[in-house]
């Protein structure tokens, strides 16, 4: 009898026991890294001098950058000119992105191969800044007038 | 006297008889005392991408509970809270909404390793089956890096305080 009171005892007991439910929840964030620009510069015109130099500058634009991702190492910024080739001789596109994350490397010629123009910058990063372009010409007298335009283009990649 | 007469005579004189021998049973039925909380299954992984500010939040509603309880007496009541896992990450919360048709559910609660109410004033017998939805949020999400968190949350059915 007393066996039997004991048995039942510990069956309700472990019915009342059972008063909690679980779950499991699996969260992620996922690794993104963006790079936007405010707008397209404006039109740069050069007016030659007599020595045959000119150069226009144009600082209306900005850049974003922003990341999480979870990668070792340092990230930087780098810039080509990606449509229209290189430029006609005697003629310079310039480019300075300016930083506060990470460090500028100040004004780079823009070819059609990859120039760094910001390194350093931390994995976890938000950050705006400012472009500048310079369109320079030297011995001007020797290019004919035209108007020339090119795409360039600003990515993102790991330092290491 | 024939022989039926005397079967009836015998029959009437033993009733009394046997009357004195019968006994009464007390009989107890006991109805035990039980509550079940039980859900259909994990939610569904809840994946997050940041907008431009770092911000996110992705919902999942896919799963469900069921409370059942016979108390005698005292209201009772589903509280959250993560057993496993420890507490989130800066910048990110979990947060749990238990759907009630009988209680009062108290919406959107945001879960850490503490107890926290999500359903009161359920009545002491109860069975009702409600939605389970959860919200994973992120602010400030250039600030830490991307990654997979898992936590175990344990929903506990108790008496009201």
């Amino acid at each position: 009898m007393l066996r039997w009171f004991f048995l039942s005892t510990l069956a309700i007991c472990a019915l009342q026991g059972a008063t909690t439910a679980s779950q499991t929840v699996s969260m992620s964030i996922a690794s993104i890294s963006n790079l936007t620009t405010s707008g397209n510069p404006n039109a740069m015109s050069v007016s030659i001098g007599s020595d045959g130099t000119g150069s226009a500058t144009d600082n209306t634009t900005t850049y974003t950058i922003t990341s999480n991702t979870n990668a070792s190492g340092t990230l930087k910024i780098t810039g080509i000119i990606s449509s229209g080739g290189n430029m006609p001789t005697n003629t310079t596109l310039a480019v300075a992105l300016a930083s506060h994350s990470g460090s500028s490397q100040g004004s780079q010629t823009l070819t059609s191969s990859s120039t760094d123009l910001i390194t350093g910058l931390p994995t976890l990063v938000s950050d705006t800044g400012s472009i500048t372009y310079t369109f320079s010409v030297q011995n001007g007298w020797t290019v004919p007038t035209q108007t020339i335009s090119r795409t360039v283009t600003f990515t993102i990649t790991s330092a290491s | 006297m024939s022989m039926r007469r005397w079967i009836f005579l015998l029959s009437c004189g033993t009733l009394p008889l046997q009357s004195a021998f019968m006994t009464q049973n007390a009989v107890i039925i006991y109805v035990s005392e039980r509550s079940d909380l039980s859900v259909t299954s994990n939610p569904a992984a809840m994946v997050i991408s940041l907008d431009s500010s770092g911000y996110g939040r992705v919902i999942d509603d896919s799963t469900y509970y069921s409370v059942y309880s016979n108390k005698k007496e005292d209201e009772v009541k589903i509280t959250g809270s993560i057993k496993r896992g420890g507490s989130m990450p800066d910048h990110t919360t979990l947060s749990v909404q238990l759907g009630s048709s009988i209680g009062t559910s108290l919406g959107l609660q945001t879960l850490t390793t503490s107890n926290v109410d999500l359903v009161t004033d359920l009545p002491a017998q109860a069975s009702d089956t409600g939605q389970i939805t959860y919200l994973f949020q992120v602010t400030d999400g250039w600030t830490i890096p991307a990654q997979t968190i898992t936590r175990t949350i344990v929903f506990t059915l108790m008496e009201k305080d």
